[in-house]
């Protein structure tokens, strides 16, 4: 449904988006994953057609994103921020979106009604949209890029700032609409979004998609690494512990998260007793120590260094 | 244009929604114009010319240019007494006894007025210095004069001055300080109105509302024609609803419907190019709304919309031709004082100025949106 091939974006000298490309199938929700500034609303903002691109092609549904109207009715754009008039109502909001995207009449009223059944918000139709809590304007943004029918479906952060239970009516509004054949793309930088929801995952850093696969690929990747992870009493022990670990023959990685100490290690079981006794022999007992099984998180820290939410 | 309607709507529905702002963008100006209008004197207080009539040519033009003075409409304010000779006249204005003089020079019936332009002015007249108001009202009759004089009484296009920036007269003859106050408040709150809606567009921009216009299948092109389209006709609602409402309750007369329909587009046109550049120069809406409030108020300062220019020094006059809102509530007040003769010469520099101003802001903006739109997807 969607081909993104060698995206690239400037912004003065910086480089937001160096050539990413991906494709996502029909029924599928692909998820972009990354740390804030990775780059992941720049690159749904040159598929979607919002902000011209340097260099690269989008596809969708085998047309050329640059043909325009063929194209761009064919995609639903669900922006990060609450894209709404919030002095219009709801209905009115979505009468709004419907008929710019060229829908009339009893097929955009019908549109509408159901886009207001599906996020539960039938009953505040006539309501303004600045009277909405946070999770039904959430909810609300989302049906909006929805009206037309897109076959792919793109959605930047769509969970931002919600309750659990509006997240949960998301998640499983999306997952109906995967299920009806819609290929969906949706970026989140929290990783259990990406595990819980999405089919295939693209990891993304410094504008650079670093990894790719499902869920299962990508901590395959791993190998046998494990995660081994240290608590520590007392308030000294801080970053400091992450520069002993990263001593120790068989770590990888290391990472201090405020809380606890993160150690990646090719044989989790191998590396245990050399770690425990480079701890020891810096003043840094360990309280408790966990060997962990990986995790997206840990696919992220293995192939950058750093953690993905600093 | 289907999207450019649709957006045009959704604007308009947005803007009249709000309430307190019709109540503000209406209300206020005419208690403004009602309260000061009226604390200055209903009437045509101050408002007399007395005209020292020099005549040196002794031909009958004298008797026309007096039958021209002494119009209807003209006869409570203009008194004229005619003097013998310059030295007279210029003592008059100097012992404040006249407000003006009018010379009619030497061979004014034997020269022809095509011939006229480039030579030594025909008919002159001498300002007192202290009055321009006066100054300027005595240059409007003697232009009027003198090319109802080339044409044998019609209006024409060869006079050799411009044609009269006068000030307010209502068909009363009297110029009221309530009429120049319905004008200028009227232009002053258009601006304000229209900021608001030239507001909401930089607000779609940072609420990214503006992201998904342009994701959606409308170009770039309707988005802004649909924007555009929607703070004209805000703009011309504003304007119908002051022009009704000043009517009915002042009694103010707007002038010939063409005209003033001319200079009601050309008004908002500048307050749409006016408002959108300082928006556009400003960070974001709040500060761009605070920005073009504070120059909005200075410019109507410059530009005499809170006094009428009569009294004050000639300065004032050019300030006033200098900025575009001056000029736009000096067109209404020209409009009005032409009303029975219609015309839209007169109208050429406000008209010229205003659309001309409103387009270079118009264009500007749009130059910097793009660019604002990229800073504005972080
Ligand atoms: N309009 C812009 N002007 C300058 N830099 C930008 C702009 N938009 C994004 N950037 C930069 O590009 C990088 C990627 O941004 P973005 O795509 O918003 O990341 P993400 O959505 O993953 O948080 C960031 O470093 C950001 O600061
Ligand atoms: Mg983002």
């Amino acid at each position: 449904m969607l081909i993104a091939e060698g995206l690239r974006k400037r912004f003065g000298d910086r480089e937001a988006v160096a050539g990413v490309g991906f494709e996502i199938a029909p029924g599928e929700i692909y998820g972009l994953l990354g740390p804030n500034g990775a780059g992941k609303t720049t690159t749904i903002s040159m598929i979607t057609g919002v902000l011209p691109r340097d260099g690269g092609r989008v596809s969708v549904d085998g047309i050329d994103l640059d043909t325009g109207p063929p194209a761009r009715r064919r995609i639903g754009l669900v922006p990060q921020a609450i894209t709404l008039y919030q002095d219009l109502t709801a209905r009115e909001n979505l009468l709004f979106w419907g008929r710019m995207y060229e829908l009339r009449g009893s097929a955009l009223d019908s549109a509408v009604d159901e886009a207001l059944e599906a996020v539960g918000l039938a009953d505040r139709a006539a309501d303004r949209v600045g009277t909405f809590s946070g999770g039904m304007q959430r909810r609300l943004n989302l049906v909006a890029g929805l009206l037309h029918g897109p076959g792919l479906l793109t959605l930047d952060e769509p969970t931002a700032g919600v309750d659990p239970q509006s997240r949960s009516a998301i998640f499983d509004l999306l997952e109906r609409l995967r299920d009806d054949g819609m290929a969906i793309l949706y970026t989140t930088h929290y990783m259990e979004e990406a595990e819980r929801l999405c089919d295939r995952i693209g990891i993304i850093d410094g504008g650079r998609l670093i990894a790719e696969g499902t869920r299962r690929e990508l901590i395959a990747q791993l190998d046998d690494d494990a995660r081994i992870e240290l608590a520590f009493t007392g308030g000294h022990a801080s970053e400091r512990s992450e520069a002993v670990a990263k001593t120790v023959p068989g770590v990888r990685q290391a990472h201090w998260n405020g809380e606890h100490l993160a150690v990646f290690a090719e044989d989790g079981s191998r590396c245990l007793p050399g770690l425990l006794s480079a701890m020891l022999e810096a003043d840094l007992p360990p309280a408790r120590i966990e060997v962990v099984e990986p995790d997206l998180e840990d696919v992220f820290l293995e192939l950058t260094g750093r953690a993905l939410r600093d | 244009m289907r999207f450019a309607l649709v957006i045009c709507l959704k604007d308009l529905r947005q803007r009249v929604r709000d309430r307190t702002a019709i109540l503000v963008a209406v209300v206020v100006p005419m208690l403004l114009a009602g309260l000061v209008g009226l604390s200055l004197g209903s009437n045509r207080a101050g408002v007399s010319l007395r005209l020292a009539l020099v005549d040196l040519d002794g031909g009958p033009d004298v008797v026309r240019l007096r039958e021209h003075l002494a119009r209807p409409w003209l006869e409570d304010v203009v008194t004229i007494e005619e003097v013998g000779s310059l030295e007279i006249a210029t003592e008059r204005l100097a012992d404040d006894d006249a407000d003006a003089a009018l010379v009619l020079r030497k061979d004014f019936a034997q020269t022809p007025v095509s011939a006229m332009a480039g030579t030594a002015p025909p008919v002159e007249v001498l300002a007192s210095g202290n009055n321009p108001f006066a100054t300027r009202m005595t240059v409007a009759l003697a232009e009027r004069f003198l090319s109802e004089n080339a044409t044998g009484g019609t209006e024409s296009e060869a006079s050799p001055v411009p044609l009269p920036s006068l000030l307010a007269v209502s068909p009363t003859g009297r110029l009221r300080p309530v009429d120049f106050y319905a004008f200028s408040m009227t232009v002053l709150f258009l601006t304000f109105t229209v900021l608001s809606g030239v507001r909401s567009l930089q607000e779609e921009v940072e609420a990214g509302t503006l992201a998904r216009l342009i994701a959606s299948p409308a170009s770039a092109r309707s988005v802004m024609a649909g924007k555009l389209l929607g703070l004209l006709i805000l703009g011309c609602l504003q304007m119908a609803v002051m022009i009704a409402a000043t009517s009915l309750v002042f009694g103010t007369e707007w002038g010939h419907p063409l005209t003033v329909t001319c200079l009601v587009l050309s008004s908002v046109w500048m307050a749409i190019g006016m408002t959108s550049f300082f928006m556009a120069i400003a960070a974001n809406a709040e500060q761009g709304q605070m920005l073009a409030s504070i120059s909005i108020f200075l410019l109507a300062i410059v530009g005499g919309q809170f006094m009428p220019a009569q009294g004050l020094p000639d300065v004032f006059d050019t300030l006033q031709r200098l900025t575009p809102n001056g000029q736009a509530s000096r067109g209404f007040m020209d409009a009005a004082a032409l009303a029975r003769d219609g015309g839209l010469s007169a109208l050429l520099e406000p008209l010229a100025v205003t659309l001309g101003v409103g387009t270079a802001g118009i264009l500007f903006a749009g130059r910097r949106a793009g660019w604002t739109l990229e800073r504005a997807m972080q």
